[in-house]
Parts: C-alpha cells; structure tokens; sequence
C-alpha cells in the first residue's frame, strides 16, 4: 500500500513544509503483512508486527491505531505526549495478547514527531525506536543511521564480538531484545534534533534494510528524482528491497521538511578568542 | 546575644550574620563596608571568607578576627573556630578555662578550633582607645564600627540557630518527587469510533494460519518474549545490558544518572552530614583545604554550612519560622534574552541543541539561544541534583563562565559537572547569559 501526501505545520517560530511517502510491501514470500505504518502529520511511525496467528499484524496496527487518535491535529506536540502515546500502545498491544501464553503478539515501533517544549518554544524532531526498524537521517549526499537496533546482533556488534558485516548474516538477526508488548513497561530511545532548513528522515522495517545495504539505499535516495519519476521515493526504495528477494514485509516511510524561518541555526559556531578577563581564575585542565 | 561596643568609623568593621562574625581593619568608605558584608554573608564557607581577605597577598591582607560558631552557648555546648591575625585577640571561654588567642604574635595567622564554648569576646587593639570598653550594644546580624565584642549565653532573643537540627527541620527538605506520570489510557472510545481521516496502512487478510506459521518459523524468529506475568527477572539477559549501553554515550552521561533516588537520599542526609562535619572535623577542615582550596571548588560541605547560614540568617533576620514542612527550592532560568525556563527537568541550552539516544523517559528540555555564533549548538547543561543546581559545559567551542554570587567569575571545565547556586550568573558568551533563580 502507498501513500503520499503534503502538508504544513506552523508553530509560531517557523513554518515547515512537509512531503510524505510511504509504501508498504507484503514481499516475496510471506503470505501476511505484519508491518503497519502511520504518516499523519505530526507523527510518522513504522511498526513491524511479530507473533504467529495474525498477532503480529493486529499488535502493529494497535500501535498505529494509537497513535493516530492520540495526535488527530496537524501540530506540533509535545515529548511527554509521544511518551504517553508508547506507553499507550504497549498497553494495548498487551490487551491483545490477553492472558494466552502462546500467542503473544508484540511489534517494533521506530518514529518521528514534530515537538515542542511549550506553545512558542523551538520546534524539534523527536525520533524514538523500540526494536529492529531503524529511522535514517538523509541530507542529500549522506544516508547516516540514527536509531540503534534493539537487537541481539546488535548488541553483540556494540560488545566487539562481531563485525557489523557479521551481523547481517547472524544466526540470531532476527531477535529483538526490546519490543512495544513484551513487557508491561516500555523503554523507548530518544533523540532530539533541531529542525532547520532542508532535512530528510527514512523510516522503514528491517524487510528494507535486510534486504539492501545502507551503501544501496543511499544509491536509489541519490538516484530517484521525484519531479521526473511516476513512483515515490517509498516506492523506488520498497521496489528495490523487493527485487532484491523480499524475503520480509517491507516498509518504507520517507519524510522530507523544508523549515522557513528567520532565525534557525544553520552556521557552525564562531570561534572565538578567549576571553580575556585579567581576572579570570585559572581552570585550564591540568593535563 | 551577640554585642558590641561602638567605635568612631575607620578602624575596626564588625559584620556579623547567623553564627558567623568578622571584625577586620577596613578604611572607612562605603565600598569596603559593602565589600565586608557581601564576604560575610555570601561566602560559602570560613575558607572562603579567609581566601577574600588574603586575597591580595598576605602583605596586604588587614588585621581580623574572624569566627564562626554553633551550638549550644547556653550549656557551655558550642563549638567555635576562630582565625586571629593582627591587632585582634579573641578570648574565649571554652571548658571552663579562658583561651585567648591573639594574633599579633603570628606573621600570618592563628587559627584554633575549640569545643564546650561558653563566651566569647573580641578585643581590639585602637590606639588611644579604652581597650576595655564593654561590649553593651545587641546584634543579630549587620555591621558597625566596633573596638569590642562578645557572645554570650542568654537572651531569648538568641538567634543562633542550635547545631542540633529543630525536630521540624529534621524533616528531609525538598525534593518532593514528583510522581512518575502513569502511562495515558488506552484513547477513548468516541476516538475510535471515528478514526482520523489521516493515512494509516493497515494492511493484509490473513490467509491460512498454517501458512503463517510457516512463514514465521521460516524468517521471522520472535523476541524470546517471557511469559507476560513473569517479573522483570526472567527478562533475557540482553535487557540487562541495556545500561551498559546506555553509559557508553559520551556527553550525556548525568543524563542517565537515576538522579531520583540519589536526590532523595541525599536530600535526607544532608543536613546531619553537614552538622557532624562542622562539629566534628572542623580543625582537618580549616587545615587541610585552606591552601588547596582554589577558588574554583564548591565542596558539598561549602554548599551545605552556605545553606545553613543562608537559614540562620534568615531567621536571624525575623523571616516568618519554618514551615512545619520543608518544600525543596525549585529554580528557573533568567536567561538574558528575556524569558524564563523552569528548572525541574534537565535543561540543555545552545543555538541548536539536540540530545542523542537517551532513556528511561526522562526527556531534556531544549532551549534554543538563536541568532548568535559564539554559542554552541550545544553549549551546556542544567540538572537538578538534590536541592543542587548542575551545570556542565558540553565542550562548547568557546566555553561558559560562571560566576557564584560574591565570587569571581570561573571558567568550566569542558564535560565537569559544576554546582551553583541561586543567583549564580552562567555566562555563554555573546553576551548571552543565564541567571539561577529560586523560585
């Protein structure tokens, strides 16, 4: 399934455009598509589902489902709201496994919000990941990945133990040690990051990046021309992962913003000489 | 009772708060006076009121008596720590005997600490004056032009605050935490009866479930997910070392400091730790950081007996008593382009800040200081620690200065985490500064 769309968000700091695709693939293999994903300005989600007897579809549409009632508006909301809203859908992805112990269902959850501390406050990204989907950073040249799987390779990549070309081929890919209904708390990854100017976002499913190398994705993100191609960057991405065996669900979720506004920060910091107060006391590190 | 017998202007300034007094030879010109007073009751310790009177070399540093007090007078029960030099001596009656320290006999100083104090008084050496003179005029806190002074047991105006806590000030001060907000229930019905009109992909008819779990077994192996009542203990191994991770990002470490629950049994200790240092290891104190102490660190001690006279002069100075139950100081940022952030949250401030992976649901607030080059986009940090205020610098290109009230401005260490206190000016260049408030 496919989906486009463009709108703006306007906070009393900055105005910023923002354009969406997103497409979401079953693959060459499965018979169900597990992920889900939500494109609803101003939060964009991919949930990939787990679980056997359809529970994993039903967990990452429960997430979404969230979601989506939590931020009907097109505004800018708060951390504290998004926090709120994954701690709402473990809830309700813990209702569906109900007190059967065999059919747990559980879902990756990898996002983006547009949030603000207050009303009139700067205006930021929020990325949050719980799981193996990933959310990139894309400036144009340069694919750089934010988000750090919550899994069992990738903690053994962090401890040195394998290499992250290892951890592609792993017998233990596929275990994520974190997930949106595994427990009754969850611990999502934040990161906060200045909006300003032109900045682009992937959000996508592990059916994506199992499939093609961050080296490929950056490829088919530099090669795809929106202005001359029928298909949307989402698509050319899904497409690609798909010829390249498809053996997952795949989901792509691309966000591109244009942020105007007179005073955001773009230029590096000005050096500048010390300053040379006479009475300043000596704190230079001793080393 | 704390009194004095007045003097012409010009020779001899007493300025006197809580249990704290100094008498110093000071010209007669409003600038010193001011100066005195600020030393006095703004110096976050004996160490640091002595640091400004050295402070221009010991040549040039005037005669004083310096002493500092607490406990109980009355039953020949308080402790005292004095510092002579010069054409002062203090006579003091400590365990039934009278000590006089005088400080024309040493080039530098005399110091004593003494216990089971009962008296004291200043005599002070002016040149054609009644060096006997009583002490007769009462005090509790400010400055006058002195040759005496005593403190004495009774009155019941005393207002020497006990050494012992009051049992209302035993109360843990500060730092009620406030509750973890609990997740937000599931979103009401009405909202799921009518789902937005926005995008939401919810893919795929299932079709045979054999299929799918064929499927499943064949690519897609589940999270060894524990049986959902399990405790937090049959989690698998890979949960536990969640914090390792956690750690190994650089710059936010304090970030990830369960400050919560040190904060509470910090806030707890606090007072007593402070009250047994004072009584106990005054002499190792005075001693041993006198010379290593640099102007440039706050000891958790400095901040404790600075806060203990903050409380006793303010009770000292008729404020209202104290509540029966202590609230925590909350604090808010005066940032210098005009508004204000409260300070229960981390604060991170910069021209572009940002934060990278963090967890446990605390998140930073984000203050961004636009439109000027010489600030960092991360240029530093505000965490409450106990009933503390936390800055650190985040190795910003052109560093932050603070400056503690009546202290000279320090530049921080890049990535130290430096306590300040309200008031304190933190200066991120561009002329862009933030002040601590309690608010």
């Amino acid at each position: 399934m496919h989906v486009e769309a463009t709108s703006t968000l306007q906070t009393s700091a900055a105005v910023i455009d923002l354009s969406v695709s997103s497409d979401s693939l079953v693959g060459n293999v499965r018979k169900v598509n597990e992920d889900s994903f939500l494109a609803s300005t101003p939060i964009y989600l991919v949930a990939d589902g787990m679980g056997g007897h359809r529970a994993g579809d039903e967990a990452s549409q429960a997430v979404c489902a969230t979601f989506a009632a939590a931020f009907p508006l097109p505004t800018a909301t708060t951390a504290e709201a998004v926090l709120d809203a994954i701690q709402a859908s473990n809830a309700a992805v813990r209702a569906l496994s109900g007190n059967s112990a065999t059919s747990i269902s559980g879902t990756t959850l990898v996002g983006l919000a547009l949030v603000e501390a207050y009303e009139g406050a700067s205006i930021h990204w929020m990325a949050f990941n719980i799981g193996d989907s990933r959310i990139y950073n894309w400036d144009g040249r340069e694919l750089r990945q934010l988000s750090v799987d919550h899994s069992a390779v990738q903690e053994l990549v962090e401890a040195g133990i394998i290499t992250q070309a290892q951890a592609a081929v792993h017998p233990e890919r596929n275990i994520v040690t974190r997930a949106i209904g595994a427990f009754d708390a969850v611990d999502a990854d934040i990161w906060l990051l200045p909006v300003g100017g032109n900045q682009s976002f992937l959000l996508c499913s592990d059916g994506l990046t199992k499939e093609l190398s961050d080296t490929e994705i950056a490829a088919v993100l530099a090669e795809h021309d929106s202005a001359r191609s029928e298909t949307s960057v989402a698509q050319a991405l899904t497409a690609a992962a798909l010829a390249a065996g498809g053996k997952d669900n795949i989901t792509a979720v691309f966000v591109e913003s244009l942020a105007s506004s007179s005073s955001l920060p773009d230029e590096d910091t000005t050096g500048r000489a010390r300053r040379a107060n006479a009475y300043l006391e000596d704190t230079m590190p001793r080393s | 009772m704390l009194r004095y017998h007045s003097a012409p202007s010009g020779h001899w300034l007493l300025a006197a708060t809580g249990g704290r007094l100094l008498v110093v030879a000071a010209p007669d010109d409003r600038e010193s006076v001011e100066r005195t007073w600020a030393v006095v009751t703004e110096s976050t310790g004996i160490q640091a009121v002595l640091d400004h009177l050295a402070s221009n070399g010991l040549s040039a540093t005037p005669p004083f008596a310096l002493i500092e007090w607490s406990g109980e007078l009355e039953s020949s029960a308080a402790t005292a720590q004095v510092i002579v030099r010069g054409g002062a001596s203090v006579s003091v009656d400590s365990e039934g005997a009278t000590v006089v320290i005088d400080g024309a006999s040493a080039t530098t100083w005399v110091e004593r600490s003494l216990a089971g104090v009962a008296s004291l008084s200043v005599s002070l050496a002016i040149a054609g004056a009644d060096a006997t003179a009583p002490a007769d005029l009462p005090i509790i806190s400010g400055v006058a032009w002195v040759d005496a002074v005593a403190v004495t047991a009774g009155g019941a105006t005393t207002p020497f605050v006990p050494a012992a806590p009051a049992p209302a000030a035993v109360t843990p001060p500060a730092v009620t935490t406030p509750p973890v907000t609990p997740p937000v229930a599931a979103p009401a019905a009405p909202q799921l009866v009518s789902p937005p009109s926005a995008p939401i992909v919810v893919p795929v008819s299932a079709d045979s479930a054999s299929e799918i779990e064929d499927a499943t077994i064949a690519e897609f192996t589940v999270t060894s997910v524990p049986e959902p009542e399990e405790p937090a203990a049959e989690e698998p191994a890979a949960f536990a070392d969640d914090a390792s991770v956690d750690t190994s990002a650089t710059g936010y470490d304090s970030l990830f400091e369960e400050t919560l629950v040190r904060s509470l049994e910090e806030a707890a200790a606090r007072p007593d730790e402070a009250e047994e240092e004072a009584a106990e290891s005054a002499p190792i104190a005075s001693q041993g950081s006198a010379g290593d102490h640099d102007g440039m660190t706050m000891m958790g001690a400095d901040f404790a007996a600075l806060r203990e006279a903050r409380k006793k002069a303010r009770e000292a100075g008729g404020a209202k008593p104290a509540p029966s139950v202590h609230k925590g100081p909350s604090y808010h940022l005066e940032i210098s382009t005009g508004s204000n952030e409260p300070l229960g949250q981390t604060v991170l401030v910069g021209r572009a800040p940002s934060v990278s992976k963090i967890s446990g649901g605390q998140i930073p607030r984000l203050v961004t200081l636009t439109g000027n080059e010489d600030i960092s986009r991360n240029h530093a940090q505000f965490t409450i620690e106990g009933d503390t205020v936390v800055v650190t610098d985040l190795h910003s290109r052109n560093g932050t200065i603070v400056t503690l009230p009546g202290r000279s401005p320090q530049q921080l260490r890049a990535g130290e985490p430096t306590s300040v206190l309200a008031d304190t000016v933190v200066d991120l260049g561009g002329g862009v500064t933030l002040t601590v408030r309690e608010s």
